[in-house]
């Protein structure tokens, strides 16, 4: 194609001329027989075909490297995703242990519950005793 | 001492108690660390699967992805073939039909001399 753009600049009037085998041309020029013609036409098709495959074959590539990022990444989120809200669930767990350490819920009753059984248990030691001794 | 004579049995008492209680407090302080180590655990168990998940997703790209670029290449390949094949049938069809030269030339700004 580009040869046949560069034929078509450099004259002014680009022509063939049918001629048969002995015939005289009436212009200097190259005499191309119609197996070459037809090799140079189809040849231009070919390379226009080939330039949209090879176009193709790129954006496939392409398309494919960027699904390839894409999925590495979804990957990564899920990892992520799953040991944030595992973890997020152990802290809390955590929390609720060290808390129940740190802080004992219903601390009024705790004392008076671990005074009544002191006292109860002070009772019934000195009791036994006492019953022992007798 | 006499004191400790007469109320040893309430002191024997008050020691007891405090026996008792320190006895209770180890056994939840140890109830609690047990937990806590329970939960140490559950927590590299969550890590370790973590890793796994994000292993087999690119694992599972990386296939995919040598997929695609495979099937890519695949089908290049059988459309240059096929292009090569188109290529020769026109070639064929061109020298069939010698007038069809004429117009292909045309298209090209070459016009026949007459």
């Amino acid at each position: 194609m580009i040869l046949f753009y560069l034929i078509a600049s450099a004259l002014a009037e680009p022509q063939f001329e049918k001629l048969k085998a002995g015939e005289q041309a009436s212009f200097d020029g190259r005499l191309l027989n119609d197996e070459a013609i037809a090799t140079m036409i189809s040849q231009c098709e070919f390379d226009v075909s080939e330039c949209e495959i090879k176009n193709d074959l790129e954006c496939s590539i392409k398309i494919a490297d960027k699904q390839y990022e894409l999925d590495v990444l979804q990957a990564k989120y899920d990892s992520l995703d799953y040991k944030h809200t595992n973890l997020m669930e152990i802290k809390e767990e955590e929390l609720k242990v060290l808390r129940a350490q740190s802080k004992p819920q219903r601390a009024m009753w705790a004392f008076f519950g671990g005074f009544a059984i002191g006292t109860g248990a002070s009772v019934a030691t000195v009791y036994a005793l006492n019953k022992t001794m007798e | 001492m006499i004191w400790l004579k007469e109320n040893w049995k309430w002191l024997l008492g008050v020691i007891s108690t405090l026996g008792l209680s320190v006895l209770f407090a180890r056994a939840k302080q140890a109830k609690a660390n047990k937990k806590l180590k329970e939960l140490e655990e559950k927590k590299d168990e969550v890590i370790e699967t973590a890793g796994n998940i994000k292993a087999d997703g690119i694992e599972k790209a990386g296939k995919k992805h040598s997929e695609s670029v495979k099937k890519a290449h695949e089908e290049a390949g059988k459309k240059t073939k096929d292009a090569e094949q188109a290529k020769e049938k026109r070639k064929k069809e061109l020298l069939d039909n010698p007038d069809d030269i004429d117009d292909e030339l045309s298209e090209f700004g070459i016009t026949e001399k007459k």
